[in-house]
């Protein structure tokens, strides 16, 4: 099942005891971290983020976007090298 | 050094980057470290600066500059080219040693550095006999130098040891924090090879990587960290039994109210907090977690409160080459801490800062380096750097944001990727505004100031 923007924000809004409507759409170095951390526990799956194509993710689509391709491209148990 | 660190049987295990090193593994990789510094021409009294990711390559370049008796400067690898530049012309190192391998990607605990040592044209030997060089964040664009002698971090190692709730042999380390910076350097890597308690790095940095590499082994298990990774541990949906955990201790930023109990629910075990500042290493503990938000100056540690603000005696100052009296004076380290000692029990309140400095993550940040360096750059008329919600915001004025406040979209597009192409340049990822937002103008008071009110300047934003 591949991440949808709602599951995004409530991976995020989990970071600090937010509600959704808290969660900024620009996210910080942290947040993506964090997003990485949630992500891999409710999929299973291990993402392995280049420095470069952490850096680049700036926004909650950006993030959904690179999330949806590691799901797309990981075997199953396996690891998404995206 | 040797006698400090590096000594003890030589099968006994020190440290897990990935794989176990005993000591003789480890004695043997200071060694051929030491040959290639020797071979770039550093000497006794020299200087060399690492520019290493954590990393086993980077443990070893270090104790080899210290086995020479050579200064060490550290730079964190995540650095741009353009910080390193700035930062080797002001301190001229002899040697500056970077490793032939790329950083390490970007969830990954620690990376595989093959450490190359090059002699540089204009370097210079140590002007202070101080063994240990770091950088923060300055206030007015180029870095704060902060130097420590051998001495005073044997007396950093002293204090740890007289802690009985800090890690002692028989027991292991699993490391979070940055072995580059105080935290993790002297409370983590020093202090194991010290106190020869094992040390771990996990390979990955998740929640399941961290939880992963404490269950790995099942001696009793302190977790070192900074608040952010007390966060994603308490936040971990079904972790397993950790029977060998006993507790974790974070420092570097205050930690979020509710975080201690929310930890504490999650794994049986304290979250305890420490107090410390790259000048001085540890001053105060709270490894229980019950005196929340109080804590213990550490043995010697002198800490009273100055106008709200805590002092720390010191007998000289920390800053090689620069007279500040605001930072220390007569003695007296000025932490720029906002604080409070009780004068009954002696221990100390950490209330925030009384400066621009930022934490993100345990990374120091001064929000005048962001601000000077934005309004620094041919784009920009104007800056304002905030702190909000845990992120750096900026809000700039531009030539192209115009007098309507739209200047079109494709020139304000255009305008912010010329603007975060040359923050690129200058500042490490981590100093990075997370967002950026232009305006016409910037919002000011009746007196004329620029409005540094994230909720204000928020509002303003198109």
């Amino acid at each position: 099942m591949l991440p949808g923007r709602a599951e995004v924000v409530a991976m995020l809004a989990a970071f600090g005891q937010r509600s959704a409507d808290r969660v900024p759409e620009s996210l910080g170095s942290l947040e993506l971290t964090w997003l990485v951390a949630e992500f891999e526990q409710r999929h299973g799956i291990e993402l392995d983020l280049s420095d470069e194509q952490f850096g680049a993710v700036r926004t909650v689509d950006d993030a959904v976007a690179v999330l949806r391709e590691a799901v797309l491209s990981a075997s199953p148990g396996g690891v998404a090298r995206s | 050094m040797d006698r400090c660190l590096l000594a003890g049987p030589a099968d006994q295990e020190c440290l897990r980057f990935g794989a176990p090193v005993d000591r003789a593994a480890l004695r043997a990789l200071v060694a051929e470290q030491a040959a290639r510094l020797t071979a770039a021409g550093l000497r006794r009294g020299g200087t060399a600066a690492l520019r290493l990711a954590p990393s086993l390559g980077y443990t070893a370049a270090l104790l080899a500059c210290w086995q020479l008796g050579a200064q060490a400067v550290l730079l964190d690898h995540r650095l741009t080219d353009h910080e390193v530049a700035r930062a080797v012309e002001r301190l001229a190192p002899e040697v500056l040693v970077e490793s032939a391998h790329g950083p390490a990607a970007a969830m990954r605990g620690f990376a595989e550095t093959d450490p190359v040592p090059v002699a540089l044209p204009n370097g210079r030997p140590a002007a202070t006999g101080h063994a240990l060089v770091q950088l923060s964040s300055g206030s007015t664009g180029p870095a704060k130098v902060i130097a420590r002698t051998a001495a005073d971090l044997l007396r950093e190692l002293d204090c740890y040891a007289r802690l009985a709730e800090f890690p002692k042999a028989g027991e292991r380390v699993v490391l979070l924090s940055s072995v580059v910076h105080v935290l993790g350097l002297v409370g983590g890597l020093l202090n194991s090879l010290h106190a020869r308690v094992p040390l771990t790095v996990p390979e990955r940095m998740t929640t399941a990587g961290i939880l992963a590499a404490i269950a790995a082994d099942d001696r009793p298990t302190t977790v070192i960290g900074v608040p952010f990774h007390a966060e994603l541990l308490a936040g971990a949906s079904d972790p397993p039994p950790l029977p060998q955990l006993r507790r974790m201790i974070v420092a570097g930023e205050l930690v979020r109210p509710g975080l201690p109990a929310a930890f504490t629910d999650r794994y049986g075990v304290p979250l305890g907090t420490m107090y410390g500042m790259t000048e001085l290493g540890v001053i105060a503990t709270d490894l229980d977690g019950d005196l929340h938000p109080e804590a213990v100056p550490v043995h010697g540690m002198d800490v009273r409160e100055d106008g709200g603000e805590l002092h720390i005696a010191m007998p000289a100052s920390p800053y090689p080459g620069l007279t500040d009296a605001t930072r220390w004076s007569d003695g007296r380290l000025h932490t720029r801490d906002a604080g409070r000692v009780d004068p009954a029990t002696g221990r100390v309140t950490v209330l925030g800062r009384r400066d621009s400095q930022v934490s993100i993550g345990g990374l120091k940040v001064d929000l005048n380096e962001v601000e000077h360096t934005l309004a620094a750059l041919p784009e920009v008329r104007e800056a304002v750097v905030v702190f909000a919600d845990g992120a750096i915001e900026a809000y700039l004025a531009t030539e192209c944001a115009g007098t309507d406040g739209t200047g079109g979209t494709d020139g304000v597009t255009r305008q912010a990727d010329a603007v975060r192409a040359a923050l690129a340049r200058e500042l490490a990822a981590f100093k990075r505004p997370r967002q950026l937002t232009f305006l016409p103008a910037l919002p000011r008071t009746a007196t004329g100031k620029l409005v540094r009110d994230a909720a204000v300047l928020r509002a303003a934003a198109p």
